[in-house]
């Protein structure tokens, strides 16, 4: 990847995941800083400009790494934990919560990884005799700029030698050499969002589109890993119950559902402050004026525009998975 | 619009010819040039200077919002050769030990280089480093106006140490300095311009707002949702002529109605738009 800028903490400059991206990215200045915050923090940055053409910050992970998610954010583990190894996505979806919540698209990425596996080993010793779930693509797609940050070469060991920690990565992208390259790992599932051809191409900007995604699942599939379904967040366009039916037809006739570890479906929802952001950022998006609500601290649809819409997916993926594999959120 | 912001006449010469700026004002000792989509403050030597100045010439004027503004002016600088330019990628100030960091999402023609902005004049060169006297007051100020990537700080090299900085400037020199890079400051401001017209609503919006609020009414609430509705509209419907509003407002029978129908108009260019 080429940026322009990127901004190195002087507490992880010399860390060798950061020396090999500095030296890989020769045309890019470098900008010594002593907290990211620094850069990223500053109330004064409009995400928008930014995604035009972001810079990277390399900056060392303090604090608690591992965290729990909220209560209703499972897939039926003893525990779930997410975390995140980068801030922010190469892609720009408009539903996307990141753009609310960040002052700034640049994107971090926390090289000390070595960090986050203790945690993570800690967590595991922590709650032993209990199934842990861990998610990555959060704050960002687990996947999306392997050939860069190398995250999953780097944590994917761990969790082939620990099968007592489930690892989801979250994904839309077709980036999954490092995968094919080795043999699957039964507690790892390769979770893609996904979304209806027509949602994806207006909403779902640089992300791949529904073919490739699905192609790449069904490689995947085909040399063993488990697969996510990650319906997620479900927009009501107009002929959405038809337009999500011909969808879910496609995944069907794309993946074996044996290969299916699970299936989530989510609607769409934003905190208030974080959607006002949101709107704010691009007050032309249809997506943000259309039939939304404000309920319960979220700014979500009208329950009457969305729930035959949940109510004819939630049937369909019933008609092909057992109940124990489909979840939802909310 | 486009905001500049220097400390001297000499740094200012070369951008008012280029804009053809004329003089319309002040505040102070700051001196106010302007054109078409185009101002200038000349504030005078000093960060706090160039604060009040740049805030002077923001407060006059109410397209200061979510403009461009480019701090344009000479420095000082620990390794790069007379004459070259640089965009401030970190401005820090010798005073508070603060720093900011501008961002720039857009190619520009020059390197980026840390800009430390001093509280008096120096030769003490540091490698890699420019040395102004502005740049931090400027940033500060601005960033009250516009997010940062529309702020940006230009600095022309003017002494090193192989030719330090003389007591007296050589005022020909300095707009000499400033003009050589005067096309491509010209070329980075209107491609910063371009990016901050996104959330520019078209003017015949605060037309309507004014007219409704006269005939019909309309409380502050109301026309603070009129305005955002309006807003909405133009940039669903992407019409340049507001006929249909006028219509709209014209058979309404209410102020509610027309907040009503104009929502109501709304939700259906979304729909159509959404697809």
């Amino acid at each position: 990847m080429n940026f322009h800028r990127i901004y190195v903490e002087k507490a992880i400059r010399s860390h060798p995941r950061s020396e090999a991206i500095l030296n890989s990215s020769p045309k890019a200045e470098i900008i010594e800083c002593d907290r990211y915050g620094e850069v990223f923090n500053p109330r004064s940055q409009n995400f928008r400009f930014q995604k035009t053409k972001p810079s990277l910050i390399l900056a060392k992970k303090q604090g608690q790494r591992v965290l729990s998610t909220p209560p209703d954010y499972g897939l039926g583990a003893d525990r779930h934990f997410y975390f995140s190894h980068m801030l922010n996505c190469l892609y720009d979806c408009r539903y996307c919560f990141l753009q609310g919540m960040y002052q700034s698209a640049n994107y971090v990425l926390f090289p000390n990884y070595e960090d986050f596996i203790q945690d993570i080993e800690n967590t595991v010793e922590k709650y032993s005799g209990e199934k842990c779930f861990f998610f990555s693509g959060y704050d960002c797609d687990s996947l999306a700029m392997e050939s860069m940050t190398e995250f999953a070469k780097s944590f994917l060991p761990y969790f082939k030698s620990q099968p007592r920690a489930w690892l989801e990565l979250r994904t839309k992208s077709v980036n999954i050499s490092t995968l094919l390259e080795q043999e699957p790992i039964e507690n790892v599932v390769i979770a893609f969002s996904l979304n209806p051809d027509s949602v994806a191409k207006s909403l779902e900007y640089q992300a791949p589109p529904l073919s490739a995604r699905l192609k790449a699942m069904a490689k995947l599939a085909k040399a063993g890993w488990k697969i996510g379904l990650r319906i997620d967040p479900i927009i009501c366009v107009k002929d959405a119950i038809a337009i999500y039916s011909e969808f879910l037809n496609t995944i069907w006739e794309s993946i074996p559902l044996e290969a299916v570890h699970s299936a989530t479906l989510g609607s769409f929802r934003a905190p208030i402050g974080i959607f006002k952001k949101m709107e704010t950022l691009y007050p032309e998006e249809p997506l943000f004026i259309r039939g939304l609500k404000n309920r319960n601290g979220m700014t979500c649809y009208e329950e009457s525009m969305e729930s035959s819409l949940r109510e004819s997916i939630f049937d369909q993926l019933r008609d092909r998975l057992p109940a124990d594999r489909i979840f939802s959120c909310q | 619009m486009i905001f500049f912001v220097t400390a001297l006449d000499c740094e200012a010469k070369p951008l008012i010819k280029a804009f053809q700026m004329k003089l319309m004002g002040g505040h102070g000792r700051a001196q106010f040039f302007g054109g078409d989509d185009v101002a200038l403050v000349v504030t005078g030597v000093g960060s706090m200077r160039s604060a009040i100045g740049t805030t002077a010439l923001g407060m006059s004027l109410a397209s200061a919002t979510n403009s461009v503004w480019l701090n344009v002016g000479i420095c000082g600088h620990g390794k790069l050769d007379l004459g070259e330019a640089v965009i401030a990628t970190k401005i820090s100030s010798s005073t508070t030990g603060e720093s900011i960091y501008p961002q720039c999402p857009w190619t520009v023609p020059w390197k980026g280089s840390h800009v430390k902005t001093l509280h008096c004049p120096s030769n003490e060169y540091e490698y890699g480093v420019a040395f102004d006297m502005e740049a931090y007051g400027f940033y500060e100020a601005a960033l009250r106006f516009s997010p940062s990537e529309c702020i940006q700080s230009i600095k022309i090299v003017s002494d090193n140490q192989h030719h330090p900085a003389d007591r007296k400037f050589d005022k020909n020199r300095i707009s000499e300095l400033i003009e050589r890079h005067i096309d491509d400051i010209v070329s980075c401001s209107k491609t910063a311009a371009q990016f901050s017209k996104i959330y520019k609503s078209p003017r015949w919006i605060d037309a309507i707002v004014e007219e409704a609020t006269k005939n019909q009414g309309f409380t502050a609430t109301q026309r603070i949702q009129l305005q955002k509705k309006l807003g909405q509209w133009s940039r669903l419907s992407e019409e340049e002529e507001p006929k249909t509003i006028r219509d709209l407002i014209d058979n309404a029978a209410s102020k509610k109605e027309i907040l009503s129908r104009l929502e109501d108009e709304i939700q259906g260019l979304a729909e159509k738009k959404l697809g």
